[in-house]
């Protein structure tokens, strides 16, 4: 039997993903974060990369299958099989800022907007007709309104807790994210009973 | 709206050459078909051309100019404006193509006039062996009709062509029809399992079964929820893969409802190598 390669996200995801993996038998016990980026267990190989990167493995055919949050998906559009929603990493992409910047937000047709999504952001700005300054960053979001950067942000929220604790309040919704399983079109016909296996076995409840 | 400008590509002389090898491969695998040029600019039509079409600006009467986006279009506007074609006709073409994505290289051959199978054993045996002499192998050839997922598509809802197009079992797991549909995908035992099953479409499982038959030489998969993007197709798609590429190396069907649409009837079948991504191989 071919050794399926599954690209893992760190981070945010790779516990919830280590469980659910464990849970569903994949794997006999979760393996640690390290600074290994490769690993053989139990028949499968993990590639373990950064999780917007996800995507771009398994796209190009080095890894067959990925788990990745609809976010990355939505950001990157990559031409990917969405096999399963795996229901893990429940989180919101929204808009967010200070709360005096409330009614700004709310009348006003031209708003400065940093975010790490881009494209998530511009599109769904562009959808309402308001026009939009995107500033494009790769972390720390959070700081770029409360130092004048921007006037608000579209940004992942999971507990809310860096928001408040920025003094930063959710002004609006774009949309809720989960992870999914992805596939390239090659490894699904190429390695049909493997990655029809490995959906089986996460989808069963 | 954004507007994305298309990604400027360089081939090197190296990949030049191989593009040149790529070309000089097709005069000869199909020395029996007619090569033809077709225009770069075109007048677009929204209905005809879809999204990520390259706009490029408008003519004096106030038209759209668009660039070729798809050879198999352009060939059915030259075709369809023709008075006499003498049938069956064979052609096969080579150059770019462009959309908002950039720019892709394509071979490609069309058979029209042939509505028997005989059509889709031709286009898809000839490409198989135009892929081998450029010395792309080994190759998988996944076979589907997109038929039984456009008629079960009318059934439950144009809303799950997306899921379809993406295989989310999650979504197509609501309805059991279309999950099966999903997982009939496979070796021949998932189209008798299926054509068991699901008798109303034993027409087009009984094309799949034949076609398979004279392709023996080839190996070969099944999947009967493939349905391509463009909608132009009506019967039979296939798509080649090789194993060290995450997407197809060429792909195509039958698409008899094209010329149609543009006022002519004409039974037709196509396929393209799409050239820009054999040169990671």
């Amino acid at each position: 039997m071919t050794e399926l390669r599954i690209a893992l996200p760190k981070g945010r995801l790779f516990e919830e993903s280590m469980e659910l993996f464990v849970k569903k038998g994949i794997i006999p016990q979760p393996f640690e974060e390290g600074r290994r980026l490769s690993l053989k267990v139990n028949g499968y190989e993990f590639l373990l990369v950064k999780p917007s990167d996800v995507p771009v493995y398994v796209e190009n055919g080095v890894a067959d299958v990925g788990v990745v949050g609809k976010d990355v998906l939505l950001e990157k559009k990559p031409d990917l099989y969405t096999l399963l929603d795996l229901g893990i990493g429940f989180c919101r992409v929204v808009v967010a800022g200070k709360e005096e910047g409330r009614e700004k937000y709310l009348k006003s047709s031209y708003l400065k907007v940093a975010t790490k999504y881009p494209n998530i952001a511009s599109q769904f700005f562009s959808e309402k007709g308001i026009k939009c300054k995107i500033i494009p960053l790769s972390g720390s979001v959070e700081l770029a309104p409360l130092i004048g950067l921007s006037d608000f942000i579209v940004d992942l929220v999971q507990t809310g807790r860096t928001l408040k604790e920025n003094n930063l309040v959710v002004l609006e919704e774009i949309t809720t994210s989960t992870a999914m399983l992805v596939c390239n079109r090659a490894s699904y016909r190429n390695l049909r009973e493997e990655v029809l296996g490995l959906v089986f076995r996460l989808g069963k409840p | 709206m954004k507007v994305i400008p298309p990604q400027e590509r360089f081939f090197h002389f190296e990949d030049s050459e191989k593009l040149k090898n790529f070309f000089l491969k097709a005069c000869e695998v199909f020395s029996d078909y007619k090569f033809i040029m077709l225009p770069t600019l075109e007048v677009y039509s929204p209905e005809l051309y879809g999204e990520g079409t390259l706009l490029i600006g408008s003519s004096e009467d106030g038209s759209l100019i668009c660039l070729r986006k798809d050879w198999t279009l352009s060939l059915a506007r030259f075709l369809s404006l023709q008075r006499e074609i003498e049938l069956p006709l064979k052609v096969f073409y080579w150059g770019n193509t462009f959309s908002l994505k950039g720019e892709g290289f394509q071979v490609g051959i069309e058979y029209l006039g042939e509505p028997s199978l005989k059509a889709e054993l031709e286009v898809i045996k000839r490409l198989a062996q135009y892929l081998s002499a450029c010395g792309v192998e080994p190759l998988l050839l996944s076979l589907g009709h997109v038929g039984i997922s456009k008629e079960l598509l009318k059934r439950y809802g144009e809303g799950y062509k997306e899921s379809l197009l993406r295989k989310n079992f999650s979504e197509l797991s609501k309805i059991e029809p279309l999950k099966e549909l999903l997982l009939a995908q496979g070796g021949p035992e998932v189209l008798e399992a299926f054509q068991k099953k699901y008798p109303e479409f034993d027409t087009y499982i009984e094309e799949l079964k034949a076609l398979m038959k004279g392709l023996k030489e080839l190996s070969v998969v099944f999947d009967l929820s493939e349905l391509r993007p463009q909608d132009y197709y009506t019967g039979i798609v296939f798509e080649f893969f090789h194993p060290s590429l995450g997407y197809p190396v060429a792909g195509g069907g039958r698409y008899d409802g094209l010329y149609k649409s543009l006022g002519k009837e004409l039974c037709a079948v196509g396929g393209a190598v799409y050239l820009d991504l054999l040169l990671e191989l």
